[in-house]
C-alpha cells in the first residue's frame, strides 16, 4: 500500500508486530546520504545512545534493531524493545555538500517476510534546502504505530543527534587525514572520545561507541560509589588463556566477545590507546598490540597464527610481563635479546587476565604475585567459561604480600553484562589498590 | 473535575446542571515541530444543524468569515493562523439559552486550511483535543483528546452538543474526512 506525509496506522492492520519488521530506505541523487534510526524515549530523547543505530552501531545491545548498511535495512523485532524506547525516528541525512530539494526520489518500505507492506515515496520536490528528513516514525502509544512525518530538517546528522539530545564527538580534520596513522594518534583521538559523545565519523568501529558507554559509565560510578579511575592513567595488558581447555571458547566466539567487552574498557585508561596482549598456556607467546584497528578479528589474528594450544601455567607470562624476556633473534647467529620489563615506575600496570581456570604452577604463581606486590602492577583475574577456579577464589587468602594485588572475578556471562557491572567486576579491586598506593 | 471521554462516548452537559448556560468550547493542537512546509493555519467551525442534520441556511454556519451567529448564541472569538502558543488554539463561545429553537444540534469541526495546496493533514497533527469549559466559574466540564486515531484525513468533526429530552448533551464524534472544509460543508447542507 501506499502510503504519503500524515499517514498514520496501527502496524498490527498491516503486518504481524511479533514477527520480525523491516524499514528499508533509499535515496537517490548525487550526494552521499546516511540513514540513522533514533530509539528514543517517551520525551523523544536519546536517553540511551545503545538505541542510535547506524553505520558506527549497526546493531542495539539484544540485537532488537539490527542495521545492513549495504542495503540500508533495518530489521526490528518492536516486542523485545525495552519499555523505555517508545519511537524509533529513521531519519536519512545528506554527508557533504547538496540539499535535500536536489535528490531524485527518496523511498521507504515497511517490510516484512520479503513483501513490502507499505511504501513511501518522495522526491525533491517534497523538500527544500534541508540537509536531512525525518522519515517515518514507528512509536507505541497502546500499540505500535506508524507515522509519516517526511518532513525535511535543517541540519545533517549530527544536528538531528543534538536534537535527540545527543552529544558528538568534534572530530578534527587531523584525525580525518590520519587513518593510517591511528596509533601514534590514538591517545590524542581517545581524549576525544572519552567525553561521552557519540562519534559520527565513518573511519572509526563501533567499538568507540563502548568507550564512550564506559567512560559515561565511570563517571556514574564515581558518584555513586566512589570509584575514581577518572584520571589514572595505566598500561593495560590483556593475557589470554590458550590452553586446550580454552579450544571451544576459542571457536565459540566467546574469547571474541570479551575482548570485545573489556578492551573499551581498558582503553578508557590506557596510556597509549594499544594494549600489550599476550596468549600464555605451558609458556607464553607475546601478540601484536591489540587497539581500535585491529580488536573487531583479534582472534582470528590468534587462530589463524598457527599456535599450538597447551598446558595452563601463569606463572611465565606474568614473570614475562613483570621481569621481561629474552626474545629469539633471527638470522644466522640466532641468539635472544632481552625485551624489557612493561612494569616500571611510570604509569601502573593493570593486568587483564583471562583464563578459564585450572592452573598447574600455583607454587610458581604464588611466588611471582608475591614477589610484585610492592610493585606498580595490579592483576585482575577474570574467569570465564565453566571450568574450576579454586585457586583463583582462594587468591584473597593468600598472605605473604605487601599489599593485595590481585582481584578475581567470574564472568561466565560476561557478553551479556552491563557496563555497568562490567566496571565494578572488573574495576573495583584495581580501584582499592590504586588508593592503597595513594 | 472534567470528564474526560472517549470517542463515541455520550454525556450530559445541563442534565444535573441546570445553571449551565454560557460556555467555552475551546479546540487545540499542536502542528509542525519539523522543519520545511508552510505553516499549518487549523480552523474551528460550528455548524448549527436542523432536525435532519443539516443547516436551514448558509448563517448557520460559523466560521472565520462568519464569526457570529445571528441569534448571537454561537460566537467565534477569532481566526489563530498558526496555531503557536499553549491553550486553546480556537475558541467558539456558546450560550445554550440563546439557541435558536429549530437548532436541535451544533456541530464543532476543525479543517484544515489549503490543505491540498500545503500538502497537509491531520497525520501531521497532534494532541489534538476539544472541551468544554464553563464561562461562568472557568471549571472544564469536559474534555475529548483525539489521540492518534487521524491519518490522511484534512477535515475532524471533533463533536457535537445537541437537545435530549429538553437537555443539552455532548457527543464526542471524532470523525475524519478527506475534502476539508469543502466536504464538511457539503456534508452539513452549506451551499458553496
Amino acid at each position: 500500500m501506499k502510503i504519503e506525509r500524515g499517514f498514520r496506522g496501527k502496524l498490527e492492520d498491516y503486518l504481524n508486530i511479533s514477527q520480525p519488521v523491516q524499514v528499508k530506505i533509499s535515496t537517490v541523487g548525487n550526494a552521499v546520504y546516511d540513514t540513522c534510526c533514533f530509539g528514543v524515549d517517551s520525551q523523544e530523547k536519546l536517553s540511551d545512545d545503545r538505541y542510535m543505530i547506524f553505520y558506527n552501531q549497526p546493531q542495539s545491545p539484544n540485537r532488537e534493531i539490527e542495521y545492513s548498511q549495504n542495503s540500508d535495512l533495518y530489521t526490528m523485532r518492536l516486542e523485545s524493545l525495552p519499555a523505555k524506547i517508545e519511537k524509533l525516528v529513521f531519519t536519512v541525512s545528506i554527508d557533504g555538500n547538496g540539499t535535500m530539494g536536489q535528490i531524485q526520489s527518496h523511498t521507504i518500505n515497511i517490510i516484512q517476510n520479503g513483501n513490502s507492506v507499505l511504501e513511501l515515496s518522495l522526491s525533491g520536490r517534497d523538500f527544500d534546502s534541508e540537509k536531512a528528513v525525518i522519515g517515518i516514525e514507528i512509536y507505541k502509544k497502546g500499540v505500535w504505530r506508524i507515522a509519516v512525518v517526511a518532513r525535511g530538517f535543517n541540519g545533517g546528522l549530527g544536528e538531528l543527534l543534538k536534537n535527540y539530545g545527543g552529544e558528538i564527538a568534534e572530530d578534527s580534520a587531523n584525525n580525518q587525514n590520519n587513518k593510517q596513522n591511528n596509533n601514534s594518534n590514538s591517545s590524542e583521538n581517545l581524549k576525544d572520545r572519552l567525553m561521552g559523545k557519540i562519534s559520527l565519523s565513518k573511519d572509526k568501529v563501533n567499538l568507540e561507541k563502548h568507550v564512550v558507554n564506559l567512560s559515561k559509565c565511570v563517571v556514574d560510578l564515581k558518584k555513586k560509589n566512589g570509584i575514581d579511575l577518572g584520571n589514572t592513567r595505566a598500561k593495560v595488558v590483556v593475557a589470554l588463556d590458550f590452553s586446550g581447555s580454552m579450544g571451544t571458547l576459542y571457536r565459540s566466539g566467546t574469547v571474541q566477545q570479551t575482548i570485545n567487552k573489556l578492551v573499551p574498557l581498558g582503553l578508557t585508561f590506557d596510556d597509549n590507546g594499544s594494549i600489550d596482549m599476550f596468549l600464555f598456556h605451558d609458556k607464553f607467546i607475546k601478540l601484536r598490540d591489540l587497539d581500535l584497528s585491529n580488536y573487531e578479528n583479534y582472534v582470528n589474528y590468534i587462530l589463524s597464527s598457527g599456535y599450538r594450544m597447551g598446558g595452563t601455567n601463569y606463572a611465565p607470562v606474568l614473570c614475562a610481563i613483570i621481569e621481561g624476556y629474552d626474545e629469539p633473534v633471527g638470522g644466522f647467529f640466532g641468539g635472544t635479546r632481552r625485551i624489557a620489563p612493561i612494569v616500571d615506575n611510570g604509569d601502573p600496570t593493570f593486568i587483564l587476565f583471562i583464563t578459564d581456570g585450572a592452573n598447574a604452577d600455583h607454587g610458581a604463581t604464588n611466588r611471582i604475585i608475591k614477589k610484585c606486590s610492592d610493585m606498580n602492577v595490579f592483576i585482575q583475574f577474570i574467569g570465564i567459561g565453566n571450568y574450576r577456579f579454586d585457586y583463583l577464589e582462594k587468591l584473597d587468602d593468600m598472605k605473604g604480600r605487601v599489599r593485595d594485588n590481585t582481584g578475581f572475578s567470574k564472568m561466565s556471562d560476561l557478553a551479556s553484562a552491563s557496563d555497568n557491572e562490567l566496571y565494578m567486576n572488573v574495576l573495583e579491586q584495581f580501584s582499592n589498590w590504586l588508593k592503597g598506593l595513594q | 473535575m472534567a470528564v474526560n471521554l472517549t470517542k463515541g462516548q455520550k454525556v450530559d452537559l445541563t442534565k444535573g446542571n441546570p445553571s449551565l448556560s454560557k460556555i467555552f468550547v475551546g479546540l487545540g493542537w499542536d502542528t509542525n515541530k519539523y522543519d520545511g512546509g508552510a505553516d499549518f493555519d487549523l480552523d474551528a467551525s460550528a455548524f448549527l444543524c436542523g432536525e435532519n442534520g443539516r443547516v436551514t441556511n448558509d448563517l448557520d454556519f460559523v466560521f472565520y468569515s462568519n464569526l457570529k451567529h445571528s441569534s448571537g448564541a454561537v460566537e467565534h472569538t477569532g481566526d489563530n493562523l498558526t496555531g503557536e502558543g499553549e491553550g486553546d488554539d480556537e475558541v467558539i463561545k456558546v450560550d445554550l439559552s440563546r439557541v435558536p429553537a429549530n437548532i436541535s444540534k451544533i456541530a464543532f469541526t476543525v479543517t484544515i486550511y489549503e490543505a491540498d495546496e500545503r500538502r497537509q493533514n491531520f497525520g501531521q497533527v497532534s494532541n489534538a483535543y476539544i472541551h468544554i469549559v464553563d464561562q461562568v466559574t472557568g471549571n472544564e466540564i469536559i474534555r475529548y483528546d483525539l489521540g492518534e486515531d487521524f491519518s490522511i484525513e484534512t477535515a475532524i468533526v471533533v463533536g457535537e452538543i445537541y437537545r435530549n429530552n429538553g437537555e443539552w448533551k455532548f457527543n464526542a464524534i471524532g470523525s475524519g474526512f478527506q475534502g476539508g472544509l469543502y466536504a464538511l460543508c457539503k456534508n452539513f447542507g452549506v451551499n458553496v
